[in-house]
């Protein structure tokens, strides 16, 4: 079937009694929230009641595509996960890049929604309008590479598409990771525990349909114009060539790189973490784009002298190489390859199982843990063998040490007491990336408002270092003065997070990758939006598309509030806002209550939400023609 | 008569699939894989990715099967192409190209292959990472795969095809210093 981009089509799936529905968003909804992440949190508030068991069958497993996804668009294949999440308690997107999203597309579906709980395991198959619901007992077990090799055997067609969760989202780790396109992690907030709660192993997607843009030969002029644009950009240069960890080098001159569960800002040999050191060493094979990407910034590698296990996989992000590397006290390019490698097989979040391991190694050379606790693992900082089996216990829940960090940091350091909660890099719940908040007051103020916990792709202030002409050139557009190109200031950063914020939103809704919107800037609100136009069919503008953004994010934090989130609940790590940076050229920084209280207030203020609870006021759930979804939990 | 075809270096292709997308929506105005005359191939335990498309066989196995002389070759440019009109849709040409490069789009009545849209072939303008070039040489990958697909379907047979590519490029990586 060829099918116009709106309207769009739900799959509904209720694993309990095995039926499926099928339900029309109109086009007004998709100008409206957008599509993708937008519509996706709208279904989200709706169908998954207020203090749901997030591991119950009342929590819903949505996926949305991007509106632009499947189309010719650059860097937009990109498909948002979302759930209500084990790890926090609260609202999680995640965003995944790779094949599904234009998978789902062709086959003539832009969400799934699926509730439930599958008495046995089960796998969904999709192939255009043959839905059906599948034994998955014999794939039960299995790592997620083998449950997507045995998939694609079984249906006889290797270029189909598979989402499918690994040991640990089967035994409710609650970071546990849906692993897409076999090489694309959905990893964040524990939504392949949510997968396995429901007892499903796996989605395949054939799809044989296409999709047709209004105005074709406007469309695919543009489309292919930003393509050869974002080609050329510097940004795209270095992903291209090093990947997300070309940035390690900088990090560690500039005392920014996350080390020794952040209580370090440099670590020696860091560089062997790099992706200049995986070109130059050979580990580096191949490069991997997602759908519709001229970037190409992920990953094929191998091992070299396979140390710690032989590789031949996709390779390590930089969050990977930091959360398991850097933070562990670890600078092996080949013990980053097989950590990785494991948590990709295992199906696990990296940053979340890394801070995990960090706090349990400062925990145990802190004596508040010993090995009675760890089952006899050595748990000290720079200990490889030690991290390798950490993941594999973990995902497992294997013994008193898998069992206690398979269910995250907070828990961990709430059992553990003694004052471990100092050291547990999470709030909300959720392990912070590897990302320094204490020197940029931007990216301080996004990962303490974020809703899904702190990190840094949900929104992320990159353009405040002002580090490109075309960065500042952003800043001046939100502010109106390149001078607020600055990370230590704490003027204007309300202004700069809602930028952000909006742009991510409408960036994910539409499919596009924020790399290509918020690193690098080829893809912006304005041609986001003519592209849109040309798509639809009909006027759509900048405007209206910033304003799908914040509609997303209100809805986001409408959310929370009903799941009782308040506004201390927006803070970032003990860490992060009681202990100064320890070295380096920003020693002394911090952004402690009193400056985030500040931070917070023009924040609210700028969104029109109560200051005392953070939540939104009735007017402005009007102004954004949001009072009838979200007027229940206003402020 | 030189047969011609695109030069495809499989160690460049990352597998965006703009190439897919830029043929689809020139030869048929929307963006769908499937009426695509050039297929990409993720060969995911290599971590290579393998382009799939018509080359112009100087002996084209799907030109001599096509009981309806459907399929012609250009004498001047080597190209073979469908003429739409005389195409019955049968399927012979489908399971006489070894590469799984002729192919039936879903619900059509009319077999596919890329015929270099007529010497500036979209796909080449699409490929930001210089994995497809149009060079006006004859195919030099293909021809001298020794892999045997008689009798496979079409997804069988462009997966056979493209593991041999794979494991080309695979040695030739492991050969490098």
């Amino acid at each position: 079937m060829i099918r116009p981009i709106a309207p769009q089509r739900i799959l509904s799936v209720d694993l309990t009694r095995g039926e499926t529905r099928v339900e029309v968003v109109p086009e007004e909804d998709v100008i409206k929230y957008l599509g993708g992440r937008g519509i996706a949190a709208k279904l989200l508030f709706q169908r998954v009641p207020g203090g749901s068991d997030p591991l119950g069958p009342d929590n819903a497993l949505i996926i949305g595509t991007g509106t632009l996804t499947g189309t010719g668009a650059p860097s937009s294949g990109r498909t948002s996960m979302l759930c209500k999440s084990p790890l926090t308690g609260l609202y999680l997107k995640v965003s995944v890049g790779g094949h599904l999203g234009a998978e789902l597309r062709y086959a003539g579906w832009d969400y799934l929604v699926i509730t439930g709980k599958s008495p046995q395991p089960v796998y969904l198959s999709i192939a255009d309008d043959r839905v059906e619901i599948k034994p998955a007992s014999h794939l039960w077990g299995q790592g997620t590479r083998q449950a997507d090799a045995r998939l694609k055997q079984e249906l006889g067609d290797p270029t189909l598409q598979t989402a499918v969760i690994g040991p640990a989202g089967e035994n409710g780790v609650l970071f546990s990771a849906i692993l897409c396109s076999r090489f694309n992690g959905a990893s964040r907030g524990g939504i392949g525990a949510v997968m396995g709660s429901k007892k499903l192993k796996a989605i395949t997607v054939q799809g044989h349909g296409g999709l047709r843009v209004s105005e074709g030969e406007p469309f695919y002029r543009l489309a292919d114009a930003m393509r050869h644009e974002l080609a050329k950009d510097s940004g795209t240069e270095s992903l291209y060539n090093w990947g997300t960890s070309g940035s390690i080098p900088g990090l560690n001159e500039m005392g920014m790189l996350a080390a020794r569960n952040f209580s370090q800002v440099t670590l020696e040999g860091a560089d062997q973490l790099s992706g200049q050191h995986m070109l130059d060493d050979g580990y580096l094979i191949g490069r991997e784009s997602c759908f519709s990407c001229s970037t190409a910034c992920h990953r094929f590698v191998r091992s070299l002298d396979h140390r710690w296990g032989e590789v031949l996989d996709s390779g390590p992000e930089l969050e990977t190489v930091l959360a398991l590397g850097s933070e562990c006290g670890i600078v092996d390019t080949e013990s980053a390859l097989v950590a990785n490698q494991l948590c990709n097989e295992l199906g696990m979040d990296t940053i979340s199982a890394g801070h995990a391991i960090s706090w349990a190694m400062e925990s145990f050379e802190r004596e508040v843990i010993s090995s009675l606790d760890t089952d006899g693992l050595e748990l000290r900082f720079g200990n490889a063998a030690a991290v390798h089996e950490a993941l594999r216990r973990i995902a497992y829940r294997e013994g008193k040490l898998g069992d206690l960090l398979a269910q995250g940091t907070r828990r961990a350091a709430d059992r553990v007491g003694q004052g471990s909660h100092r050291w547990a890099i999470q709030a909300k719940g959720l392990e912070q990336s590897a990302v320094d908040t204490r020197m940029a007051k931007g990216y301080a103020l996004a990962f303490a408002v974020n809703p899904r916990g702190p990190d840094h792709l949900m929104t992320e202030t990159f353009a405040e270092f002002g580090l490109s002409k075309e960065a500042r050139e952003v800043i001046r557009t939100i502010t109106g003065d390149e001078k607020y190109a600055d990370p230590h200031l704490t003027e204007k950063r309300a202004e700069i997070v809602r930028w952000h914020e909006d742009v991510y939103g409408a960036s994910e809704a539409l499919g596009f990758c924020v790399f290509t919107s918020t690193a690098a800037f080829a893809v912006n609100p304005r041609n986001m939006a003519q592209l849109m136009s040309h798509a639809l069919g009909t006027p759509f503008d900048e405007e209206q598309l910033m304003l799908g953004g914040r509609r997303m994010v209100t809805i986001e934090r409408c959310f929370n509030a009903r799941e009782g989130a308040r506004r201390a609940d927006d803070r970032l790590p003990w860490r992060m806002m009681n202990e100064r940076v320890p070295a380096g050229p920003n020693q002394g920084m911090i952004t402690d209550q009193a400056m985030l209280d500040g931070l917070l207030n023009q924040y609210y203020e700028m969104h029109g939400w109560d200051p005392a609870t953070g939540i939104p006021r009735a007017e402005t759930l009007e102004t954004l023609g949001l009072l009838e979804l979200c007027g229940d939990v206003a402020g | 008569m030189n047969p011609t075809s695109l030069t495809i270096e499989s160690a460049r292709c990352t597998a965006c699939m703009a190439c897919e997308l830029a043929c689809s929506f020139t030869k048929e105005g929307f963006f769908s894989p499937a009426f695509s005359r050039i297929k990409v191939m993720q060969v995911y335990e290599l971590g290579v990715n393998v382009p799939i498309a018509c080359v112009h066989c100087a002996d084209a196995p799907c030109l001599a099967s096509c009981p309806s002389e459907a399929i012609v070759r250009d004498e001047v440019r080597g190209v073979v192409s469908i003429v739409a009109e005389r195409c019955s849709a049968c399927g012979e040409c489908v399971e006489a190209c070894p590469y799984g490069a002729v192919h039936i789009p879903p619900e059509q009545e009319l077999a596919v292959l890329c015929d270099l849209c007529g010497g500036e072939p979209a796909c080449v303008a699409s490929c930001v990472y210089g994995a497809l070039r149009y060079e006006r040489q004859p195919d030099a990958v293909y021809a001298s795969l020794t892999v045997t697909t008689h009798g496979m379907d079409l997804p069988q047979k462009r997966w056979r095809v493209a593991e041999a590519v794979a494991e080309r490029v695979g040695q030739a990586r492991e050969a490098m210093p």
